[in-house]
């Protein structure tokens, strides 16, 4: 069922709307609560963003970003390839276990992983690293879940009795059948890393300050509304960038796909974009 | 480029509890020959292919390649290449790539691996279609292209696992047809596996039956046609008649009438179970001084440009195939001549490993190892 015009214009706009507060805000240097434009353009939030370490939070959000999605990505990949061969009862436990983290308040579970990392003397950085790689492990393993399901282990036999080693066999044959199941599952695994606000506050213990602190410690004052839009700019362009390379990837994978659904569909990168962030 | 192949006493047990599926296999295929390993689904033909490519392991057992033995090789490392049923074909490279990376992984740089592939493109007729996108192809195709590939990866064995099954009867033997003239330029050792008896026939030069995980019957194509080890190999070879009788004095008799034996089997006595070939078998009128068997026409049945028509007598039914355009009615009754190297004895009690019932001490037929019905005889 297609939804018509009228409902998919109602949806964009649903969508688009805070973007629109965002970028006005950003470009503004006053903005009154009783007009539709601000009253002064300028660049007032960009100027306090830089001043306030806006470069800095960014570098961090992104090493710590990637961090979690080069190390949740082959992880879930590893136990994805490892559930396709199990049987069905594994297999159920397996899914069950999975969403756990998915599943429990974020905010308990925090701060009860706080207190073990903290007695554990575990460095804040690595106990940042440590529970959103674990948060991410749910998206990556069911993205690469479905992707090794679609994907046919007799290219490897095949590629072996050419003469390929193990190793070639992984990196030009396996791996290029699987790219867009890992760019879709890495994606998610960035994105958890990337909007996460409560595990770096908590395990960070306030001095790990990526872009979300940053923007959240903005908003808590009041006439701070450029400078926060301003720092959301930067929150949200790289992902939505991403976004848009990754579907591009996907859909160049569906066209190559050997199989109608041999690599994870974009359409639920996505879907569960929206869940993780 | 070619190597001769060894299988000595492989066996694999999937399950513990269950029979093995491969049941201490011994099998030998001379350099440049190509040998069809034929037999119903999942008597271990397939198990046997991947354990001689080093898919699967063997629990026990040798494969060697000349002499030397294959144990613990790597698959890449035992010069061999597979075509599967399906053409596998890699979708990220282009038809070109495909055939490339055998080459490729033998550590060629790629002009010199492209170069190389190119030829063996020439080779199956599809210089035209190098920088094609593989899944452009047809299936005819692109099995064509898996097979350019295998042989790019210079294989001294070439394994072939039911690689005309998915295709279309008439791409089928166009591809049989290509088999056969790349056997005749590379002189490959080729081990096929296939359930189709006329594919074996068409390519192999031996014909190799496994039943159950047993090795059961190794011969050249043209003998074992006539003298099948048992029912099993009759049947999966295309036979339909089992007369029912018993031998003595060279002849075998049942309720359609008395035949000669084939020399081989002259001693051959008791409770017999005669297999005859039905292509051979001819309808004639019933006084005809040269039939050698009596009977109704109990049913006539079209099969293709041929017809097969049900003889019966006292129970007892024997099939002939005839040109389609031979007169025959039901109820007719007929004569069949029945020519001596039509036939072959098996024991009564069916099954593929007779038990060793002893027939006729005197009989000349010796065995070979592989000759299930002379070590029978002896």
């Amino acid at each position: 069922m297609r939804a018509g015009a009228p409902a998919r214009l109602l949806l964009v706009a649903w969508f688009l709307a805070p973007l629109a507060g965002v970028a006005l805000w950003a470009l503004a240097d006053q903005w009154t609560a009783a007009t539709v434009l601000p009253q002064d353009w300028g660049l007032r939030g960009w100027r306090e963003a830089l001043a306030d370490g806006l470069p800095a939070a960014l570098l961090r959000t992104v090493v710590l970003s990637s961090t979690v999605a080069l190390l949740a990505t082959p992880a879930g990949a590893m136990a994805a390839r490892g559930l396709v061969r199990v049987g069905p009862r594994l297999r159920a436990a397996a899914s069950v276990l999975l969403v756990v983290p998915v599943v429990l308040p974020p905010l308990t579970v925090v701060l009860g992983v706080d207190v073990l990392l903290l007695r554990l003397q575990v460095p804040a950085a690595v106990g940042v690293v440590a529970v959103l790689v674990v948060q991410a492990l749910p998206y990556t393993t069911y993205v690469m879940w479905t992707t090794y399901q679609a994907y046919d282990e007799a290219y490897e036999d095949e590629a072996r009795t050419l003469g390929a080693s193990a190793l070639r066999t992984l990196l030009r044959v396996q791996l290029p059948l699987v790219a867009p199941g890992l760019a879709a599952a890495s994606f998610l695994a960035l994105l958890v890393g990337w909007s996460d606000y409560i595990v770096t506050l908590v395990v960070g213990g306030g001095r790990l300050v990526t872009l979300p602190v940053l923007v959240a410690s903005n908003a808590a004052g009041t006439g701070n509304e450029p400078v926060v839009a301003a720092l959301s700019v930067v929150a949200i362009g790289p992902p939505l960038l991403l976004l848009v390379a990754v579907g591009l990837l996907g859909r160049r994978g569906r066209r190559r796909a050997p199989t109608r659904s041999s690599v994870a569909d974009t359409t639920d990168t996505a879907r569960m974009a929206g869940v993780a962030s | 480029m070619t190597a001769a192949l060894s299988v000595s006493g492989v066996t694999r047990r999937f399950e513990p509890t269950e029979p093995p599926a491969l049941d201490a296999v011994d099998l030998d295929v001379a350099a440049g020959t190509c040998t069809a390993l034929l037999g119903p689904s999942g008597s271990g033909k397939t198990t046997l292919l991947r354990t001689i490519a080093g898919l699967e392991p063997a629990d026990a057992g040798t494969v060697r390649l000349d002499a030397a033995d294959l144990t613990g090789v790597a698959a890449e490392r035992r010069g061999m290449a597979m075509v599967f049923q399906r053409p596998l074909l890699f979708p990220h490279l282009s038809v070109h790539d495909n055939v490339a990376f055998p080459g490729r992984a033998r550590g060629l740089a790629r002009p010199v691996a492209r170069e190389e592939a190119a030829r063996f493109l020439d080779l199956v007729g599809l210089a035209h279609l190098t920088a094609r996108d593989v899944r452009a192809l047809s299936g005819g195709q692109q099995q064509r292209v898996a097979l350019a590939r295998a042989l790019a990866a210079k294989p001294r064995v070439l394994l072939l696992d039911e690689p005309f099954a998915a295709l279309d009867p008439s791409l089928a033997d166009e591809m049989r047809e290509l088999v056969l003239e790349l056997r005749a330029v590379l002189e490959p050792t080729v081990v096929m596996v296939t359930h189709d008896h006329e594919e074996a026939s068409v390519l192999a030069d031996d014909v190799a039956v496994l039943i159950d995980g047993r090795l059961v019957q190794h011969e050249p194509v043209e003998t074992i046609y006539r003298r099948p080890a048992g029912v099993a190999v009759h049947r999966l070879l295309g036979g339909v008649n089992e007369l029912p009788g018993t031998a003595g004095a060279g002849r075998h008799r049942s309720a359609l009438g008395e035949l000669d034996l084939p020399p081989e089997a002259q001693g051959v006595t008791g409770e017999t179970v005669l297999l005859v070939r039905h292509e051979q078998v001819q309808l004639v009128t019933p006084g005809d001084p040269a039939a050698h068997l009596a009977g109704a026409v109990e049913a006539v049945r079209q099969r293709g440009g041929r017809r097969r028509v049900t003889v019966t007598r006292g129970g007892v039914q024997l099939v002939a195939e005839v040109p389609v355009t031979h007169p025959v009615r039901v109820g007719e009754r007929v004569g069949l001549v029945v020519p001596p190297d039509a036939v072959w004895p098996v024991q009564a009690s069916g099954g593929d490993q007779p038990s060793g019932q002893v027939v006729d001490s005197s009989s000349g037929a010796s065995g070979t190892s592989s000759s299930v019905p002379a070590k029978w005889l002896k």
